[in-house]
């Protein structure tokens, strides 16, 4: 069994998300920029167990730009100066801690939403059956690879095939009280689920009581 | 003539496959690679530009909070400020394509819209950025930001004029809209 396997197998995405939004505050409140990028990296690296895709360059990218846009804004003791810029401590750690805050809230999300996700209501139904929908289109667009169609006859065809008699076209009986895929999807939580939820806030909330240490000040020390 | 239940019930599924229609797209455009995580093509708003003759207001609106929320556990971006760009940016964008197909949709076509909604949701955008992520920075990435969103959304309006003049599912989809 994989990692991803077991996790969907023990975790509900139900507890999945109340994990990670339990997680947020202490990502938010992280003000040591190698505590946060610890943290960054737990996220990134859960993402990854989940199966997720992980390209490093867009998120290294993104760190990079925000950090290098944020260092035009001068705040604080000067580190040292490339022509006219001058490279201040202040201005390079609110880039550092604003490039980790965004990329790690997009791994910490990536982590812990997971598209079974059953949302309550009406709008939570709404939801699966697009996703019910979603799984067709996918469905159908790989079963259309072999057929010599242009972009604008294939997406046609695809509509046309995933709209059921007395959907959206109006034409014959209705079928739409189907019940979708993603509404039997969810399962319940083992104790080890639990546990392991658990211990991920635990490792959170533990590197933010770290960063209130003499040996882990606030900035990049 | 059907019943106004059956008639709610055909939009709300109108809306659930626009809607799976706009994720598809996103995928899409997730695997398309870019210069910078920051420039995004906007495919996904294709089935909103595609919906403004064949939906009410309202399910015109519940489907960008289905796209919102669609590309939010798709992408997983839900708890990232990129989600509340996408949020605030959509809303825009929807917001100002609504008003122009509703009070001068005889004097712009679809490309008119989609470019001045993609104006609104970068401009939103960027205003996000300038206040939450890089300050006055947002001024450096404005004309490339604003370039790109201008460009794509000639594109996608081309794009949605053609779907909608040869597509048979939609035609289908205004058929049925005249028999009710």
């Amino acid at each position: 069994m994989t990692i991803r396997e077991w996790i969907y197998l023990n975790i509900s995405p139900r507890i999945m998300i109340l994990a990670g939004l339990a997680a947020i505050p202490s990502f938010l409140f992280q003000e040591n920029v190698f505590l946060k990028t610890a943290q960054t990296v737990l996220f990134v690296l859960l993402s990854i167990l989940e199966g997720k895709r992980f390209k490093p360059l867009p998120p290294l990218v993104m760190i990079a730009s925000i950090t290098l846009i944020n260092l035009f804004n001068p705040i604080g003791r000067i580190i040292f100066s490339l022509g006219r810029l001058r490279i201040t401590f202040g201005a390079l750690y609110l880039g550092l801690i604003k490039g980790l805050t965004l990329v790690g809230l997009i791994y910490l999300s990536r982590s812990s939403v997971r598209s079974d996700l059953v949302l309550p209501g009406r709008f939570g139904r709404i939801i699966g059956r697009t996703f019910y929908y979603f799984d067709r289109i996918n469905e159908r667009w790989s079963e259309t690879k072999g057929e010599r169609l242009s972009l604008m006859n294939r997406l046609d065809t695809l509509l046309l095939d995933i709209d059921p008699p007395g959907g959206a076209t109006g034409e014959g009986e209705s079928e739409t009280t189907a019940s979708s895929p993603a509404g039997g999807s969810q399962k319940g939580t083992s104790p080890a689920g639990y546990l392991s939820a658990a211990g991920f806030l635990l490792i959170n909330w533990g590197l933010l009581a770290l960063s209130f240490l003499p040996a882990f000040p606030r900035g990049l020390g | 003539m059907r019943a106004p239940t059956d008639r709610t019930r055909r939009y709300l599924e109108l809306v659930a496959i626009f809607g799976a229609f706009a994720l598809f797209l996103s995928t899409i455009e997730y695997l398309i690679p870019k210069p910078l995580p920051s420039i995004r093509i906007g495919l996904a708003n294709l089935p909103i530009l595609v919906s403004l003759s064949v939906l009410p207001v309202p399910y015109i609106i519940l489907l960008t909070g289905i796209k919102i929320i669609g590309q939010g556990l798709i992408n997983g971006t839900m708890f990232s400020y990129i989600f509340l760009f996408s949020f605030a940016g959509s809303l825009a964008s929807t917001g100002v394509m609504i008003l122009l197909h509703r009070l001068v949709r005889k004097r712009i076509t679809l490309i008119g819209i989609s470019v001045l909604g993609a104006l609104a949701s970068n401009a939103v955008q960027l205003f996000l950025a300038r206040l939450i992520i890089i300050g006055e920075g947002a001024l450096l990435i404005a004309p490339p930001f604003l370039s790109v969103g201008l460009g794509t959304s000639i594109i996608l309006g081309m794009f949605a004029v053609r779907f909608t003049s040869v597509s048979r599912w939609y035609r289908k989809l205004l058929d049925a809209e005249a028999r009710i």
